[in-house]
């Protein structure tokens, strides 16, 4: 059963990839009408437009991944979970977020938006016999639909003043209204979009969430469901058409906070999964940041950086639900074997899982940014999209600081994404085991590895071939221009450079060149080295450890490893520590020595809990009023129908 | 005749051999003067090619813990250091780039990043100590970095650093470059691992960051790894020689003129970064290893040098 259902999300994910890839190179796609089923009278439309295409790839591309990956871990966790049901939640996840990104009209997409949301909580509830997968879920919950419901009131708002719910008549709803209005429209959408994509400070539900869903569906909340909430604050934008500078300038703040933030979180954690929680958050920021550079370009009329900034968000959409499932599928798969994700627990996984590590070493590098792999690419989009920002025509002194700040922004959230990955590979996959669990893991199933190649593969491509990636973004970025009027739409930039390169305004990149020249420079030093020393023979020897018997407690934990750089960030990374000691007679013969570190979750502890404890307060003083006897509610409808009678009288 | 790609392919090359066959002969000017200022006579200028050799017919040893990554990350470390170099102003520069400058500093990420890892390979704390220190470091250095290079590309128009040397030449020297060329020395002394911010003499735990990720190898390895550094050095000052004058040929389109203003852009380059190398030997002799937890004051003071760099190169 779980393999049928499973096999048939694979061959619909399959579908929807060739139909996104047709789309972004041109074809037009076919619409979807049904009449009545929502509201008498309105048919909702799917129809995915040249703007939806690339998020759609996504969606297909981590769907395939996630199906092909469920049937061997079900396998695994059928005892802690109902797997059908899990398998069966699978394909409507998919399909609900495939809707949303294909709706032509408010109404589907706000429907299948909803969709999303309460599917993803269900499976997060997936482990129901856990407390912290039930605490997760209510939070997630609260959060996503305070936020949905902030965003689905400036979307409505949108619609009011006009007839219709197709996006042509929202954008022009949107010009109906006054700049004071957009601009709190803007706001709204912002932060409602941004409670569901993540951005700090409303990412708080993120690393609560993610890890308490099955692997794959964390794969595919990380990878994708955040990517439809951007997408929404992208549409979002494009309705409300060219605003002031400040709208792109709010956007790259909060991607660079969201960035520098996420990535410092981090790196403060040691569970695996919670760690690729807060590293989507990073990557949502990075995303932000180009969508921002898109809007200011758009403000400004440089549509030839606006271009670049959108290519660089949407060709990360892409990357990141590639490496991102590719990190989460391989954390999974950690997890199945070893009956932990704590890397204090983990370590040597390399010698029992080699595949598995062979795929996380690739994500890892991947999402770190590292060259000839496709994080690089939209990093250096982004980077080219920022200096575009600078040197604009319009840029003035206040815009080339800011975007240099944020050039800055970016190169350290990827020296430390780099910093905080060498810890998760290094300290769960490399070095010696740490417990017996991580000695008794066992290589993942072919179904688990089968998934994760398919993303290494997405991966590999994208980043080796950024030429074709740029072409097939190509029309989606200027549909997007398009809808700033036709001179902006024949203004964006050709990112397609010779030989499948890359090429922007400001430079060149091709990957191959690069590839081949560190081939041959490592190849041929080490012919050369053959050729003077002789045939490479190993002798194998135990680590030196100073004379000392060497156990695994000598390695480098996940903790001390990143110790450095929580002391250096100690302003932002809160930490706490605790030590207890006891001992009998004196000091000197403990018996129980115990220290505990770790960084106090800042967002969650010092803002979102002191706010709800004063909201229960209040709530629980409103109470008086509704706890009385018969007699105070006959006065209340007493006191209800004199200030009618006087409010009519006057 | 010789075709515009086939051109710039050899220059490339170029490049990448000039850098790694000049590599020991720069750390042997660093080593010299520091070696002359302690009022020794110090080693031979060549002393580094020697020691590669010696390395080279020496026995591998390896942990029991490492994976075949191990063997692998010198090799690797030395081809994307060459990359870097094909990408960076090393030599009379000329040509259209693979790469600009943010792919130089992601193959110099790459790198590090991979040495990183097989810092933890052997289950050591040596490994972990200095591999845990090189990537807080670092992550403190990319940003000063990037915008310390981002000052000449505002300057030129254009991300390659082949670029930088003309910008500087044709009149974009000015407050801009010179602050930015400020912040890159510092980066430099941090990027190639001298005193004050790393001891690459050194193998004791309290002191070591480079030269701990390098301790568990042996023999030809050791030598790739130390030739990487040592390449990598020739990268990061042709770089900073690009922004400082005399620019004589070198960053003009040399590839169809001369070969006298080849020569000339040649000696010039090579001039530069002689000067560069014996300045990191003063500057190592200048004072001692900073404790680690100061060194980010350090880096905070090169970025903001090299963002006031940026703000000014892009204003004219």
């Amino acid at each position: 059963m779980i393999r049928l259902l499973s096999a048939l999300t694979a061959f619909g994910c399959l579908l929807l990839l060739i139909l996104s890839v047709a789309v972004l190179f041109g074809a037009e796609s076919p619409s979807l009408r049904i009449e009545g089923a929502i509201l008498p009278g309105h048919t909702a439309v799917f129809a995915l437009d040249p703007v939806g295409a690339p998020f759609l790839a996504a969606i297909a591309l981590l769907g395939l991944a996630a199906a092909v990956y469920a049937p061997a871990y079900l396998a695994a966790y059928r005892d802690e979970m109902p797997a059908a049901w899990v398998a069966a939640g699978l394909p409507v996840f998919v399909g609900s977020m495939a809707a949303a990104v294909s709706a032509a009209d408010l109404l589907s997409f706000l429907l299948s938006y909803e969709a999303m949301s309460l599917v993803s909580f269900l499976l997060v509830l997936s482990e129901h016999r856990r407390t912290a997968a039930r605490r997760a879920a209510v939070a997630y919950a609260v959060i996503t639909h305070a936020g949905t419901a902030l965003a689905v009131l400036g979307l409505l708002a949108l619609a009011a003043p006009v007839d219709g719910l197709g996006w042509n008549a929202l954008a022009v709803g949107a010009r109906m209204y006054s700049p004071f209005a957009r601009n709190v429209l803007f706001a709204a959408l912002l932060v409602g979009f941004g409670v569901k994509a993540g951005l700090v400070p409303l990412h708080v539900w993120l690393p609560l969430a993610h890890p308490q869903a099955p692997s794959h569906v964390s794969a595919l909340m990380s990878g994708v469901m955040v990517k439809v909430a951007l997408y929404g604050l992208l549409r979002s934008i494009l309705l409300l058409g060219a605003g002031p500078a400040w709208w792109g300038w709010a956007l790259v703040a909060a991607g660079a906070a969201s960035s520098v933030l996420g990535v410092l979180y981090a790196l403060g954690e040691h569970d695996m999964k919670r760690l690729l929680a807060f590293h989507t958050v990073e990557n949502v920021g990075i995303i932000t940041m180009g969508l921002g550079l898109f809007s200011l370009g758009a403000s400004g009329g440089d549509w030839s950086a606006a271009s670049v900034g959108l290519a660089a968000a949407l060709y990360h959409v892409v990357n990141h639900a590639s490496f991102k499932g590719l990190l989460f599928l391989g954390a999974g798969a950690v997890q199945a074997a070893c009956g932990t994700r704590d890397l204090e627990d983990l370590g040597g996984l390399r010698r029992r899982m080699p595949a598995t590590a062979a795929l996380f070493l690739l994500g890892s590098a991947a999402i770190a940014g590292l060259p000839p792999l496709n994080g690089f690419v939209s990093e250096l989009l982004t980077f080219h999209a920022l200096l575009a920002a600078a040197h604009g025509s319009g840029a003035d002194a206040g815009a080339r600081a800011g975007a240099l700040l944020g050039v800055a922004a970016l190169a350290l959230t990827a020296g430390l994404a780099a910093a905080c990955f060498v810890k998760a590979f290094g300290v769960a996959f490399l070095g010696a085991p740490r417990s017996d669990r991580a000695r008794a893991a066992c290589e993942a199933p072919r179904g688990m590895l089968a998934g994760g190649a398919l993303l290494a593969a997405a991966c590999l491509f994208l980043g080796l071939l950024p030429g074709v990636g740029a072409a097939a973004l190509a029309h989606p970025v200027r549909a997007a221009l398009g809808a700033f009027g036709a001179d902006a739409a024949a203004g964006a930039a050709d990112l397609v450079g010779p030989w499948g390169a890359l090429r922007t305004p400001w430079g060149i990149y091709a990957p191959l060149g690069i590839l081949a020249v560190l081939g041959a420079v490592g190849a041929g030093a080490a012919g050369l080295a053959a050729a003077a020393g002789g045939r490479l023979r190993v002798r194998i020897h135990g680590t030196w450890n100073c004379g000392a018997e060497h156990g695994p407690r000598m390695q480098y934990t996940a903790g001390s490893f990143a110790k450095p750089i929580r002391v250096i960030f100690r302003r932002v990374l809160v930490q706490r520590a605790e030590a207890e000691e006891a001992y009998v007679e004196s000091p000197r013969f403990r018996r129980v020595l115990r220290y505990e570190e770790h960084v106090v979750p800042f967002w969650t502890e010092r803002v979102y809990r002191p706010a709800r404890d004063r909201l229960v307060a209040l709530a629980r003083v409103l109470r008086r009023f509704q706890a009385g006897p018969v007699n105070l509610y006959l006065g209340y409808l007493f006191a209800a129908v004199v200030v009618l009678l006087a409010a009519a009288l006057w | 005749m010789v075709t515009p790609e086939v051109a710039a392919a050899l220059a490339a090359a170029a490049r990448a051999i000039l850098a790694l066959a000049l590599g020991p002969l720069a750390v042997g000017i660093t080593k010299r003067m520091k070696a002359r200022c302690q009022g020794r006579r110090g080693p031979p200028l060549l002393q580094g090619y020697l020691d590669l050799a010696k390395w080279v017919k020496k026995e591998v040893v390896v942990s029991a813990f490492a994976s075949p990554l191990f063997l692998a990350v010198p090799w690797i470390l030395l081809g994307s250091v060459g990359a870097a170099a094909a990408l960076s102003p090393v030599g009379p520069s000329a040509g259209p780039a693979l790469g600009d400058l943010f792919a130089v500093a992601g193959l110099l990420a790459l790198g590090r990043f991979l040495l990183a890892l097989a810092g933890l390979e052997t289950a050591s704390a040596f490994g972990g100590m200095a591999s845990s220190r090189e990537m807080a470091l670092s992550s403190l250095v990319e940003p000063g970095l990037v915008l310390a290079l981002a000052a000449p590309a505002l300057a030129a128009g254009g991300t390659s650093p082949l670029l930088f040397g003309a910008a500087a030449a044709g009149g974009g020297f000015g407050p801009g470059l010179l602050l930015a060329a400020a912040g890159l020395l510092a980066l430099a002394v941090a990027e190639t691992g001298r005193i004050p911010i790393d001891n690459p003499d050194t193998h004791l735990e309290l002191t070591m960051v480079h030269e701990g990720m390098l301790l568990e190898y042996a023999g030809r390895h050791l030598a790739a790894a130390h030739l990487a550094a040592a390449a990598k050095q020739v990268v990061v000052l042709s770089l900073l020689a690009a922004l400082l004058p005399p620019w004589g040929g070198s960053g003009s389109d040399a590839a169809g003129a001369a070969v006298a203003a080849w020569t000339l852009g040649a000696a010039v380059w090579a001039a530069k970064v002689a000067a560069l190398s014996a300045a990191l030997g003063l500057i190592e002799s200048a004072g001692v290893k900073m404790r680690l937890f100061r060194v980010p004051e350090v880096l905070g003071a090169a970025f903001l040098l090299g963002l006031a760099g940026a703000f000014l190169a892009g204003a004219g």
